[in-house]
């Protein structure tokens, strides 16, 4: 089973510059632990310390919203996952 | 609609692009442009769009002039601290180009204030500093079918896409979190000024009908490392707001 997170430009400095990378999970949250175990830094650009999802971000998986139950969102292999900032200053 | 000797001389330069020619600056002198926001993000759009020769722009912000403004506000200045943003840069701006029409509203943007403030509007230029303000924007530009030229900074991170109304995803399907952001947020001056311009550019294609549009993608730009990147958008058929392009 093989996921490809494609991230935020903001975060490619954290994954050495990649712009996204394979993982393995069958949820968008198995993703994106795995993706943190891979690329520590990334947790707290992600996460709240809660666990849950940092409010500007926005959770795609293969182009469409994931929105509500993002982390939840079942994933199979192939699937992309898009992490999408909201830049919300003017 | 003729242009004046000097109007085609002030705009040789422009006029000289083909695709816009007088034709476009003919459009362009038609239409009225109103920008959300007179900050770091509606400074710029606000000097290209009245330098370009946009018949009317109206100014809505309710905020005053700041001294934390200066770092990216480029149309306010030092003696313009308490002053109204709106009259701060509509004064400005006349200087620049005395034959674009300039209506300074210095009210908050709400529903209510929105519905009038959209009439006879033919492209409204989101240049927010906030979320909430943002829904209300694309709300209203959806119902009143206005097309939206979103753009959002943070940091040397930025984003625009053209939203047109039942034809491209709406801004309530592309962020249905609509989550607030931490405020006061970073910003070096160059990011707004970056993204402004290409505001202004998809306004000038939009406004004469030349070019292709942002329309249904997203560009972001990340000034830390220079990446640009495209991505396309897609429409929510669940959207409360615009039924997945429907409305
Ligand atoms: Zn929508």
């Amino acid at each position: 089973m093989s996921v490809r997170v494609v991230l935020h430009p903001m975060f490619y400095g954290h994954v050495n510059g990649k712009d996204s990378i394979e993982v393995e999970g069958k949820s968008v949250g198995e993703c994106l632990a795995a993706l943190v175990a891979r690329f520590p830094t990334l947790k707290g650009e992600l996460f709240r310390n809660d666990g849950k999802l940092k409010e500007y971000l926005e959770i795609y998986v293969n182009g469409k919203s994931a929105y509500p139950e993002e982390l939840t969102c079942t994933v199979t292999d192939g699937d992309e996952v898009r992490i999408i900032v909201f830049a919300a200053g003017g | 609609m003729q242009l004046s000797e000097e109007e085609l001389v002030r705009y040789n330069r422009q006029i000289l692009f083909s695709s816009f020619g007088e034709k476009g600056q003919k459009r362009l002198k038609q239409t009225h442009v109103l920008i959300a926001g007179v900050g770091g993000l509606g400074s710029p759009v606000a000097i290209y769009l009245a330098c370009a020769g946009v018949g009317k722009l109206t100014l809505v912000d309710s905020d005053s002039v700041e001294l934390s403004n200066f770092n990216r506000q480029i149309l306010h200045w030092e003696d313009d601290i308490g002053e109204k943003k709106v009259f701060s840069a509509a004064r400005k701006l006349k200087k620049l180009n005395s034959t674009v029409e300039i209506n300074p509203v210095a009210v908050k943007i709400t529903p209510e204030s929105l519905e009038g403030l959209l009439e006879g509007v033919d492209l409204v230029t989101d240049c927010m500093d906030n979320m909430e303000t943002r829904f209300i924007l694309n709300e209203g530009c959806i119902r009143k079918d206005v097309p939206l030229i979103h753009g959002g900074i943070h940091g040397l991170i930025g984003e625009i896409t053209t939203i047109i109304p039942g034809k491209t995803p709406c801004f309530e399907c592309i962020f249905p979190r609509g989550a607030e952001r931490q405020k006061p947020f970073p910003v070096f001056g160059a990011t707004p000024a970056l993204i402004a311009s290409l505001q202004v550019m998809e306004a000038i294609k939009l406004l004469t009908g030349f070019g292709q549009l942002l329309a249904g993608k997203m560009l972001y730009v990340n000034g830390e490392d220079m990446e640009f990147v495209t991505i396309t958008l897609q429409k929510n058929e669940a959207c409360k707001i615009c039924g997945g392009g429907k409305r």
